[in-house]
Order: C-alpha cells, then structure tokens, then sequence
C-alpha cells in the first residue's frame, strides 16, 4: 500500500512505541485506525499481561497524551485537529481501560477471545443468594436505623470483592492462546460478580 | 512564537466578580483597574437612555436602579424553568421563561439572554485588556465551574462568540487554580530565596513553602482544589508530576456558593421582618439593599464575632439587629454539608482516602470564612493552603493555560475530567450510560442506531447528562435528530453515532449510515441554550446594539455639551448685560430656553446635534461682542499698568 505519511509532530521522547507505530497517512489517517484498534498493550509499548505496574502505565500515557493533546494543536488546521481529538480520545479510552484492574481483566478475556458480560450474564448460583440475603439484611439494619450494623459490613463485603479480584488475576495469568475454554468462562464468572459487590457497596455509602 | 496581535488572555466570569489575566516574561499577570483592584463586580445596570454601567459602576448604583441592575446571571447560565425557579425569590429584576425554556431577563422591555448580559462583561473584560496590552484582544481562555453541565458551557462559549471573542479553550476553574498553584510551587523551590512568588497575596503567605512537597516535581503529589465561588462550588482531586497536572475526578454543585451564603441572612431578615411588621420586604429596591447589606455582613462575620443590620422599612419604622458569627455558622452548616460531601464524593471516586491528599488549595471568596477552613481541616485532617489570593488564582491559571496554547509552556499539560455521565434515552424511559463521569477527555462513545418502520428517513436521539437511572431524572442536553437515512426497510440501516466531548468538555456529535456510508445529517434542538443560528443572529445584532450603545454615548455627551454652552453663553451674558442690546439678549435668553428644554425632551443625537450648532452659530455675534470687549478692557488696564 503506497501510504502518505502525515507528519504530526507526535514523536515522543520517553515512548518508544508510538513512535514506531506507523504514523497518520494524509488518506487514511491510519494512525487513527492503528491507535482505535490497537491492542491497548501494545499501544503502551507493554506485555500484554495482567501484571502491569501502574506507574508504568501512567509513565507511558502521560508520555503520550502530552504529545497528541488538542492543547497542542490549537492553531493546526480543522483535519488535523479532528485526527487528534479522536487520537486522544482514543489513548485515553485505552489509559482508562489498562488502569483499571476489573476493566483490565475484561479487556484481556476480551481480546484472547472471551465472551463479552453482554454475551454472557452467569454468576455463581451462591453468590446470588448470598447477595440476596445481605440486601435483606440491609434493608432491615436500614429500616432500624442500625448504622453501626450497617456500617460493620461493608469491610466484610470489600473483602468478599477483594477475594473475587485475586481469583481475577490468577485467571488472567493463565489465559494463553491455548488455555482451556473453562479459563475464558469462569473469568467471564467472576468478573459478572464485581458488579454485584459494587452496587451493595454503593448500596452502603 | 505567537505574533503580538494574537496574545490570549485568560478569563475568569465569575458570579459575582470577573478578571482579565495575561502572561509574559514575569509570568501571569491580573489586569487591574486604577485602584489596583483587577476585580470587575459582574453586574451591568441598565439605564432607561439606553446607557449601561458595568462593573463597580453599576453595583454602587445598584439599590437606586434595583430592576435594571443585573447581577449573578452565572446562575441562570444555560439553565431551565425548574431551576430558575429556586432563584427568582432572590433576583431583583425580572426573569422570564423564553423559547424552548431558555431562561430570559427584561431589560427596558426588551428580552435579554443571560449569554448576551456575560458577554457585556466579556466585552468590558476584553477592552480593559486591550487598554492595558496596547492591542487588539481576540482570543480568550474562559473558565466554568468544573461541574458545568455541556448546556451550561455551550452558553458560556456563546457569550464569548457574541462578545466577538475566539474561545480557544473553556477549562474548569479549580484545574486553573491548580496551574497556577504548581507554577508558584514551582518557582518557588527554582527561584533564588529572595525572588517573590509570582502569584498570590504573599502578605498572607506566613511561611515559605517546603521544597520537599514541590508540587510539579519528580515526585507526584495528589492534591484538591476547594473551590467555593460566588455562585458555584466544586472540587477536584489532582495528580501533579513534573508540569503534568491530571484531574481525577471532580464533584460540585453549579448553584452553590456565596449568593447563597448571603441568602441565609435575607432569608433570616425578611422573615423577622415578616413577623414584627406584617409586611412582605419584597420590593425591588429593599431587597437589593438588603442583597448587599446581607453580603457585608458575611463578609464582617469573617473577621469580627458579630455584625449589626440596620434596614429602613419606610412607614413601617427601621429593623435593627445583631447577628452572631455562631449564629451565622448554624445557618451556613448545612451548605458547607454539602460541599463536605462533594469532596467525599470526589474522594470515593478517585478511590482515596482524604490522608492521601497531601494539600488542600482554597480558591474563592468563601474560602475566607473561619468556619468553612475548619471544616475542610477537619475533613481532609490537614491545614487548608490559603497563601494564594482566592479571588485572582482561577483567572492567573487561565492566563497560563493561554500560553500554554500559544505554545509558550511546551513544559506544561493539563489533562482534565468530564463531570457529569453522558448517555442517551434508551427504551422505556431508561438512561444509557455512554461515557463515564471522571471520564479523561477528550473522550468518545459510539452507539448503534437504526429506525423502526419502513423508509424511515430521521432518527432522534435524547441525549442525557447525569447520573440518575431514569432519563427522567438526567439533564437533557436537547434533541439530535439524524436525517438523510437513504430508505430502507425497517431495522436495515445501522447509524454509527459517535459523542465526542471534546477538551472543552463540551459534546460534539456525529453519525454515519454504515451500509451506505453516507454521513448523516444531525440537527440540534439545545434544551436550554441557544441554536447555532441564534448565537450567529445575536452576534450580529449586538454589533447593533454597540451601535444603540454608542448613540447613547453620544447623547449624553450632547447633552452635558449644551449645559456646558449655556451655562456658559449665561455668564457671558451677565458680563455684558449693560452693554449688550437689549433685544440681542432677549432673544439669546430666548434660545438658551429652547435649546435646555429640547435637550431634555429629545432623545434624538441628530436633532441635539444641530440645535447646538445652530445655537452656537446665533451666539457668534455675542461671542466677538465679548471678546472685543475683552480685549478693549485689557487693553486699559495695560495702559493703566504701564
């Protein structure tokens, strides 16, 4: 493909990776394509591993998102100033998804080829009881006035998700090209769960 | 380098004060009045000729001109019905519902946006500017409250379109302060010991701050700008590293603030009133009086442990009181509430403890008040920074901000936050998350779209801001009506729809019909702002206005001019009363007469105008008369002399 390079001044000192990605095409604007599609990893320059460090991630970012921010580019013209907000847009999307340990871990099921929480909405039959009663519980402590109860099971379900978070990443460690199916699935599990440990600890706040 | 001409100034458009900064060499700096004062009140006072008073001007003549004097329109700012029904009790002109709810004021009967009235003081902004830069203004950084709703920035960016300024760039005003603090932090620990700080009251700067806890240094240090205005309160919780400044999050409340601080003592007064008199203190007059009056008093209550209130009812005798600051706090406790909880709220979702957060920026008159600092303190368990000057930080660090377009601080980068979540009505009245509050911006969401009956040729979308499950319950940011869907049967055409906020954190929206690419068409129907059009419409007139403005100007300048001559042509008339004929001096008091009486009654610039130059032509005989008189008296007491 004959590619016109666009030359954004969007090399970066610190980062090596953009700067070897290849860079906008006046067509295409195939910057664009690689950053929106990119693998995040791979965007950073990183392992695709559940075990970044996040002062790693937030060197490379802050790296990056200097150089494409549309501060930058107040006086460029219209096109490039559209080919940058949507660049930005994109890394951050990518920053926001890789920092976060839950959005990390749906990322990698996502990209190893895992069913997405649309596709598949399964939790654990126990979890759900359990769930269950603790809203009663709740409700109950609530409607005494009981706040000391209350109170006193939030560090309770906090360490219910935390325990769920451990069996995330260990699952994560073990998604390969070749893992087992029942990897991608009992991820796909625990990561429905979060979202019930979250809204009974928004329950509490 | 940015050619002269292009300079960008940063603003602040407060609620209840609005600066003008710039910055060169020495660093940002205020644009001050001859006072030294760089505050310009934000209120314009409307006088029936068509005049205005903007800034100290109109708030002095406030209580003479109650229902043409403007003041805190920030609060109406992109705003609807329910809303402004809160705050009409409080306003002493008159507010009317507009077109598509879109909040209006009367001004000598003609209705005014609140976007047309922020960009009076803009255009003030921008003269002062231009008066102290010696060149033409055209660009501008403008701050909002961090928790500005998209309706309420798109009006704040019209007012700068209408004041015929280019709005580089709308950014939060506690993320301006934190730029300016970490550049002050920042010079600081580079410049020698005995360099001042470049911004900041210094006076109230009692110890120099540790060069350990720089803030744009190697090491990153989490900091919250607390930030309680004049009519809005917000927080935001930031990372600072090495000239990076990254918002976590933020939380607030866009009608909170020290209006309503004031409005805690109207309140107390007019209900006392109420009960010893009988009588209902609300007409226009007492209750800017009292407006002001209350606002004195919270600003004593900050220094002195009581304050007295003294109000003439009229008829109905005079009301006198003292009121307490422990009394003052009671009342005030559950507004400051609300901002301790903000900052909770900031905190949880930045997923901090206040312990982490190692300084506390104040920024904001409020911040003055003892009770708000100890309750920060007590909250965040750490004294509250309050060396920089509260009422200059935000538009110091817009200032920056416009270098750092201008690409004068390649060292420098914000990277901030949207406030609110972003969604779309989805079926049964439900609210569909898009984008995240907290959410880095620029940010983007892309949606899938398709119509639901044969040959359908116009989707609508309900857009929401908010964070309520019901759409409801959410700010709705107006309708987007996608058209030019080519005709397909129901369910065939997939329209990509892609929300973009961009770095002003306002929503930029585009579609493309995916089977057969074509980009569709959007229309927006703003819920509370105004049209493309109408900004463009408005514009336009305002040159209009400048025009009414500038007749008006003139008239008044006519109008002194011709009392100037009178009085004048009368005093040399006294002078040569004996030797003037008599009927030259009837028929010059004559015309004297005619000239005071049309200079009353005519509103006419043209008319005025020519009465003058006619008067001054029927005056010449009388002016060579006085002259050769003059000179013939000088003449004699020369000879006398010699």
């Amino acid at each position: 493909m004959n590619t016109t390079l666009r030359s954004f001044p969007i090399k970066c000192a610190t980062c090596e990776s953009l700067a070897q990605a290849p860079v906008a095409c006046a067509e295409c604007h195939s910057l664009l394509e690689h950053v929106s599609g990119a693998d995040y990893f791979e965007l950073f320059g990183l392992e695709r591993s559940f075990d970044i460090a996040p002062a790693d991630i937030q060197r490379k970012f802050l790296a990056i998102a200097r150089n494409i921010h549309p501060d930058a580019f107040v006086s460029a013209d219209a096109a490039t100033q559209s080919v940058v907000l949507h660049l930005s847009s994109a890394v951050n999307k990518a920053y926001e998804t890789l920092r976060d340990p839950v959005r990390r871990a749906e990322y990698i099921l996502e990209v190893s080829g895992g069913k997405s929480a649309a596709d598949d909405k399964r939790v654990a039959p126990e979890l759900l009881a359990e769930v269950m009663m603790l809203r009663e519980e709740i409700e109950e402590l609530r409607a005494g006035g009981n706040t000391a109860a209350i109170a006193a099971i939030r560090p309770d379900i906090a360490r219910k998700k935390d325990a769920t978070l451990h069996k995330i990443a260990d699952l994560c460690r073990r998604i390969t090209a070749d893992a087992d199916a029942s990897v991608h699935d009992d991820l796909r599990l625990q990561l429905n769960s979060i979202k019930y440990f979250d809204n009974l600890l928004a329950q509490l706040a | 380098m940015t050619p002269p001409s292009d300079i960008i100034v940063g603003i602040d458009l407060g609620t209840t004060f609005s600066l003008v900064a710039w910055c060169d060499e020495r660093g940002p700096q205020v644009v001050r009045d001859e006072n030294g004062d760089g505050r310009v009140p934000s209120v314009i006072g409307f006088s029936p000729d068509g005049s205005l008073k903007i800034g100290w001007d109109a708030r002095n003549h406030a209580v003479e001109n109650p229902e043409h004097t403007v003041y805190s329109v920030k609060r109406l700012m992109g705003i609807g019905a329910d809303v402004l029904a809160r705050e009409l009790p409080y306003l002493s002109y008159h507010v009317i519902s507009g077109q598509r709810d879109q909040v209006v004021i009367e001004v000598n009967g003609r209705p005014v946006t609140p976007q047309e009235i922020s960009a009076i003081i803009l255009r003030e902004l921008k003269a002062r500017a231009e008066r102290q830069l010696g060149r033409e203004i055209r660009k501008a950084v403008i701050t909002v409250p961090a928790y500005f709703d998209d309706s309420q920035r798109q009006a704040t960016r019209d007012a700068g379109q209408i004041a015929g300024l280019e709005v580089v760039r709308i950014i939060n005003e506690p993320t301006a302060a934190a730029l300016a603090y970490g550049i002050g932090q920042r010079a600081a620990t580079t410049a020698p010991k005995s360099t001042a700080l470049p911004i900041g009251d210094k006076s109230k700067c009692t110890a120099p701050q540790p060069v350990s806890e720089d803030a744009t240094g190697a090491e990153p240090s989490t900091i919250a700008v607390y930030d309680l205005g004049g009519g809005t309160f917000d927080v935001t919780v930031l990372r600072l590293h090495d000239g990076v400044f990254e918002a976590i999050s933020t939380h607030g409340d866009t009608h909170l603030g020290g209006d309503d601080f004031d409005r805690v003592i109207m309140d107390l007064v007019q209900r006392e009133v109420r009960e010893k008199t009988g009588i209902d203190i609300m007409t226009p007059a007492t209750r800017q009086a009292l407006r002001l009056l209350s606002e004195q008093v919270k600003i004593r209550l900050s220094t002195n442990n009581d304050a007295r209130i003294e109000l003439d009812l009229g008829n109905s005798g005079k009301y006198e009181r003292t009121v307490t600051r422990s009394e003052f706090e009671s009342l005030i406790a559950p507004l400051i509430d609300r901002t301790i909880d903000a900052c909770r709220r900031a905190l949880a979702d930045a997923a901090l403890d206040p312990a982490a957060i190692q300084r506390i920026v104040m920024v904001g008159g409020c911040t003055r008040i003892p009770l708000v600092r100890s309750r920060v303190a007590e909250f965040f368990k750490t004294t509250p920074y309050t060396a920089l000057n509260p009422d200059e930080v935000v538009a110091l660090g817009a200032a920056v901000q416009a270098q750092i377009l201008a690409g004068g601080r390649r060292d420098l980068q914000l990277l901030d936050v949207t406030p609110l979540s972003l969604g779309i009505e989805t079926m049964g009245g439900a609210m569909g998350k898009l984008i995240m509050r907290n959410a880095r911006i620029p940010c983007e969401a892309r949606e899938m779209f398709t119509t639901f009956m044969d040959g359908q040729a116009n989707v609508k979308i309900n857009v929401l801001q908010g964070e309520r499950e019901l759409a409801a319950d959410c700010r709705s940011l107006g309708e987007f009506a996608l058209g030019g869907i080519p005709p397909m049967p129901a369910g065939i055409p997939k329209i990509e729809v892609a929300f973009l906020i961009d770095a002003n954190g306002i929503l930029n929206v585009s579609a493309r019909e995916q089977r057969s690419g074509r980009e569709a068409s959007i229309q927006v129907v703003p819920a509370h702002g105004l049209t493309r059009d109408e900004v463009r419409k408005i514009e336009l007139d305002s040159v209009r206005f400048a025009r009414q403005d500038m007749d008006a100007h003139r008239l008044i300048d006519l109008r002194n001019q011709i009392e100037f001559d009178a009085h004048k042509t009368e005093q040399v008339l006294a002078r040569v009363a004996e030797t003037l004929p008599r009927e030259e001096r009837i028929a010059i008091e004559e015309s004297i007469r005619v000239l005071r009486k049309l200079s009353q009654t005519s509103g006419d610039p043209e008319k005025l105008h020519q009465a003058l130059e006619q008067f001054g032509k029927s005056t010449l005989h009388l002016a060579e008369f006085a002259i050769t008189r003059s000179l013939q008296e000088a003449q004699a007491t020369t000879k006398g002399q010699v």
